[in-house]
């Protein structure tokens, strides 16, 4: 992914958009935004900010209100300010006291895949053994004809 | 300029009022003299002396006692050890009680029992201040302030009554009835309707269900799968004991005597509104409120013993 870390757009407080703002870039908001959100770096929802719609982002930290679902792909911080009203969904989940949530929640970082063994060297596997082969006793399995 | 002939040896603070000594001459240029010298400033005695400054003292450890008598609440600090309740005068007993095998019986103690993975509790009556439950514990009836469950422990939440619950890093509690309680601390796993005051999941944990909370903290690494609503003014309703919160409130907010108290609480204890040493009313109690040495003196009579 190309992280523009050095580009950061800045929604001022006194700034109200209505409509859908997409993004690759960090962005913080703390203004209005009626409408959905789609970025694909950085997000931060100042404590000024009231946003009314969904986000798709790769990481948001919150401290403002949001009305709507938030979907990240890395992680959401949800600061002592936060006030959100919609379900979210993430890797990782932070939430600081006095946070209000209200919604649904699926967070849930033990539940990752493993990750892969590493394959043994040929140092320390064991030797290939052949599968034994039983021989049959005369007369069947019950030893008579 | 070198010390005074009064001093054999120049240390950094004799340096430190020579200099300020120089910097501060009276009107007719002449170096203001060693016996109106400025005194130390009295807003930092300690300054320039490391690790001089104290910040707080060391305290003692404090204990929140109920009595499992009479239901009184008290703070002891200090040890914990056999004590005295201040209001029933009954012997307080703070041992460790441990139950590795079957165990039955009556166990009462303002300290720890613990229940091992190996215990069984059968028609037993356990009174304790921490009660982990690492074993069977659903044929007993358990009463305690904080209780912990550990990996393996099975308990049956209608015949228990406790304040705090902490859910251990390797348990999972998955209950049949809703959870109500003060405080809840998930390291381990947790399925259940949560009804708290205050719920921390820590990094590990993992809590699912219906949460509703009015402070809810996640720490980074814990799981949340739940519906949520936390941060609203929830009512909380814990396992037969009231918030400690609440029952401070009950006699504050009104600001009334006692008549109203038990007029508007029957049968709660006077002492439990404050928490502490009741000192409005030294004689038995009247009115509506009857002295019920087994209720809980939190609220109204529970089912739970």
């Amino acid at each position: 992914m190309n992280m523009k870390s050095d580009t950061k757009t800045i929604i001022a407080e006194d700034v109200e958009i209505t409509g859908a703002i997409k993004c690759a870039s960090d962005i913080q908001i703390d203004g209005k935004l009626n409408g959905d959100m789609t970025c694909g770096n950085n997000v931060v929802v100042g404590a000024t900010a009231n946003i009314k719609g969904s986000l798709m982002v790769e990481s948001i930290s919150v401290l403002g209100a949001v009305n709507g679902n938030i979907t990240a792909k890395d992680r959401i911080e949800l600061k002592t300010t936060a006030k959100v009203n919609g379900d979210i969904k993430a890797k990782r989940l932070t939430v600081e006291d006095g946070v209000t949530f209200i919604g649904k929640s699926e967070v849930n970082p033990t539940g990752s895949a493993p990750a892969a063994r590493a394959p043994e060297s040929p140092a320390t596997a064991l030797p290939y053994q052949p599968p034994t082969v039983e021989e049959k006793k005369p007369g069947g399995m019950f030893g008579r004809k | 300029m070198p010390g005074s002939s009064r001093t054999s040896m120049i240390d950094g603070f004799t340096s430190v009022q020579m200099v300020r000594r120089a910097a501060k001459r009276n009107r007719n240029g002449a170096p203001v003299p060693r016996d109106d010298a400025e005194a130390t400033p009295a807003a930092e005695p300690f300054a320039g002396k490391i690790g001089a400054k104290v910040t707080q003292t060391a305290l003692p450890d404090r204990y929140d006692i109920v009595c499992y008598e009479c239901g009184y609440a008290f703070v002891l600090t200090g040890h914990l050890r056999r004590t005295i309740c201040p209001k029933c005068r009954a012997q307080l007993e703070a041992g460790a009680t441990v139950a590795a095998k079957e165990y039955s019986g009556a166990a009462r103690t303002i300290g720890t029992v613990h229940v091992k993975p190996a215990g069984v509790l059968k028609d037993a009556v356990v009174t304790a201040r921490i009660l982990i439950v690492e074993g069977d514990a659903t044929g007993g009836t358990l009463r305690c302030q904080q209780l912990q469950i550990g990996k393996g422990g099975r308990l049956a939440l209608d015949r228990t009554t406790f304040r705090d619950l902490l859910i251990a890093g390797t348990a999972e509690f998955k209950p049949d009835a809703p959870v109500k309680c003060r405080a809840l601390e998930v390291k381990g796993t947790i399925d259940a309707d949560i009804l708290a005051e205050r719920v921390i999941v820590r990094a590990g944990g993992l809590a699912s269900g219906n949460l509703r909370a009015e402070r809810l903290v996640v720490d980074d690494g814990g799981g949340l799968k739940a519906t949520v609503c936390a941060g609203k003014k929830t009512e909380t309703e814990p396992n037969g004991e009231k918030p400690r919160n609440e029952r401070h409130d009950d006699k504050t907010r009104t600001g009334q005597g006692p008549r109203s108290h038990h007029q508007g609480n029957p049968g709660q204890h006077p002492g439990a509104a404050r928490g502490g040493r009741d000192r409005t009313r030294p004689g038995p109690l009247r009115g509506s409120g009857s002295h019920r040495p087994d209720q809980e003196e939190h609220g109204p009579a529970t089912a739970a013993v």
